[in-house]
């Protein structure tokens, strides 16, 4: 075992353990037998349960455990006996005062002989990624789409055979794991058991943590078989949890990354359409690509984890072009994954104004608060105001398509006030402000979409809202 | 495409606004007649087409009248330019209009024409 940090696990053979620690005798350090990672991106925290077989005589055993230069929480550090439980107990846990970064456990032992141990805590340091590219056909209507991680292992130590988990979904973790690994343990007075420590710390919240601990085994304990299935990655859903686990095992030196093949999609059928959305994607009409993630989609096999997709399209003479790059958040199974091209500079886009006109007027009577209106055939004087209006104006979305192909467009605009929106053009409403259309526009067509909108001011606002109108 | 190739110094055009008169309508809500005077002349030895575009909003500030709402307006149909307004080019806030300019004399002197525009800038208060 090559340690980067110092993370070991060693037994005194003393029968007895004296109260200075720099006394012990140390004398085996056994190896890991197996150690598993599961890395949990969301809260840079990742659980270690590692196996070791350990030595033990009749009597009290003191095993020491260090973690020197990694970003073990400290607090999170559990000792349990897979074999010969009943023949060994843990007595105590000892922080020595001179070696910060060390604990003792105190072991009887009723035999002579060896017994399995597990070791399980958190560290930080050990991160995932995934990745996505992406690589449509000359036609733009199927794609390839294969996803990828890559973990990356800055925790201070080595972790060699290790099974990989990574973990999608967010959990709730009261302290930051990096943060309690740099605190330091305890000071010299709570050092003399494990216990009082937690409770003196205070801060470190143990019990929640060791909760959270021990769910996280029980979790675990269900998925272990799948995550020694045969070499692949195995996807799972687990609790508000999603675990991948990475086929066989895989050496994690410190300090360096590892990308895998998380799956592959062929044939990924998917459509086109082009948006205008100033508050998604800026005053310009883009292009997107959208797909499913779904079985129809020759997807859908797992949800997506966070990741950056890179764009490619085949140009049809054995070579490639680099559309995107773009950051995609989590798309569960079924969910839609759009990917912005862009403004594309074959369709081109204007929003004109075209005429503004002002109607249906109320007047206020100067120094009263009283409300008049020519059309409802109240008498107005010199001195009356202009309190309430109706702002007509009438607008065009001028839409010129110069590809070879017809584009299907949506157009979504969010007005403030009351608003009334008047066309023909079969709008809908995606929120209470937005009015949205749709519409397809031929290859070479240059189309106009029309309406009105009405603005009710002053004494004329009612609401807050946009009411569509047909005429026709 | 549009190239902008500078400004054209052999085109002459003197802009004034030959009248404003203001109309109350109700209350304090007042209409205003405007009268837009072109003179121009084309120095060039080829005849030209000459875009000219009024902004409303310009305009109207221009006439002492400032607010943030759109202009209202309409073209009054005793403007020589009646006929010459584009209206796929015009917008709320901008009329375009399309004045053909024959090119200079022989003598060397440029035929200068005089344009009319009537607006009626409605419902301002």
């Amino acid at each position: 075992m090559k340690l980067n940090g110092i993370l070991t696990l060693t037994l005194a053979l003393l029968a007895t353990m004296p109260t200075a620690a720099k006394n012990v005798d140390l004398s085996t350090i056994p190896p890991r037998d197996t150690v598993q990672l599961t890395i949990y991106n969301s809260e840079d925290l990742t659980l270690v349960r590692e196996t070791r077989t350990v030595t033990f005589k009749k009597g009290v055993n003191p095993l020491q455990f260090s973690w020197a230069n990694t970003l073990i929480d400290p607090s999170s550090v559990d000792l349990r006996f897979k074999t010969h439980a009943g023949e060994l107990e843990l007595l105590d846990t000892t922080f020595p005062h001179d070696k910060p970064q060390m604990l003792y456990w105190a072991v009887r032992s009723e035999m002579d002989g060896d017994a399995e141990l597990e070791v399980t805590y958190f560290t930080s340091g050990i991160s995932w990624s995934a990745d996505y590219v992406c690589i449509s056909d000359p036609a733009e209507e199927l794609m390839s789409f294969d996803g990828f991680v890559r973990i990356t292992n800055n925790s201070g130590e080595d972790y060699a055979d290790a099974q990989v988990r990574m973990v999608v979904g967010t959990i709730n973790l009261v302290e930051k794991v990096r943060e309690l690994a740099q605190r330091g343990l305890v000071s010299r007075d709570e050092a003399k058991d494990y216990e009082r420590s937690r409770r003196k710390a205070g801060a470190f919240k143990a019990d929640a943590k060791n909760e959270l601990l021990s769910k996280l085994r029980a979790d675990f304990a269900m998925a272990e078989n799948a995550a020694r299935q045969p070499k692949k990655i195995v996807k799972e859903g687990l609790s508000e949890y999603f675990i991948f686990s990475v086929e066989g095992t895989e050496t994690m030196k410190n300090g360096w990354s590892k990308r895998m093949r998380l799956f592959q999609g062929h044939n990924v059928p998917f459509r086109i359409q082009y948006r205008y959305r100033p508050q998604e994607y800026g005053e310009q009409l883009v292009r997107m690509f959208l797909l499913r993630n779904d079985t129809v989609s020759r997807l859908g096999s797992t949800p997506l984890p966070d990741g950056v997709v890179r764009l490619y399209r085949d140009n049809g003479r054995d070579g490639l072009s680099f559309s995107i790059e773009q950051q995609i958040k989590y798309v569960p199974i079924g969910q839609e994954i759009e990917l912005n091209l862009g403004r594309d500079p074959e369709v081109i886009h204007e929003w004109v104004s075209i005429r503004s006109w002002r109607n249906a007027f109320w007047f206020r009577r100067h120094g009263a608060s009283v409300y008049y209106a020519p059309g409802k055939g109240h008498r107005i004087k010199i001195n009356d105001a202009v309190v309430g209006w109706d702002e007509h104006q009438a607008w065009v979305e001028r839409i010129r398509n110069y590809r070879d192909k017809p584009i299907d467009l949506q157009i979504r605009r969010s007005f403030d006030g009351h608003v009334v929106f008047r066309s023909n053009l079969e709008p809908s409403l995606n929120d209470y402000r937005s009015p949205q259309l749709t519409a397809q526009v031929e290859a070479g067509e240059k189309k106009e979409l029309r309406y009105e909108l009405v603005f009710h001011q002053g004494h004329n606002q009612k609401q807050t809202n946009v009411t569509l109108e047909s005429v026709n | 495409m549009k190239l902008y190739l500078g400004v054209a110094k052999d085109i002459v055009v003197k802009r004034t606004i030959d009248r404003r008169d203001q109309k109350r309508v109700l209350g304090n809500l007042y209409d205003y007649d405007v009268v837009i005077k072109y003179e121009i002349e084309n120095f060039k030895d080829q005849p030209v087409i000459l875009d000219l575009a009024e902004s409303m909003r310009a305009l109207r500030s221009e006439i002492g009248v400032n607010n943030q709402r759109d202009v209202e307006w309409e073209l009054v149909a005793d403007s020589t330019l009646t006929d010459k307004l584009d209206e796929k080019k015009s917008t709320a806030d901008q009329a375009v209009f399309h004045v053909s300019l024959p090119l200079r004399g022989k003598d060397d002197k440029a035929v200068k024409q005089t344009h009319t525009i009537h607006l009626r800038i409605k419902n301002e208060w």
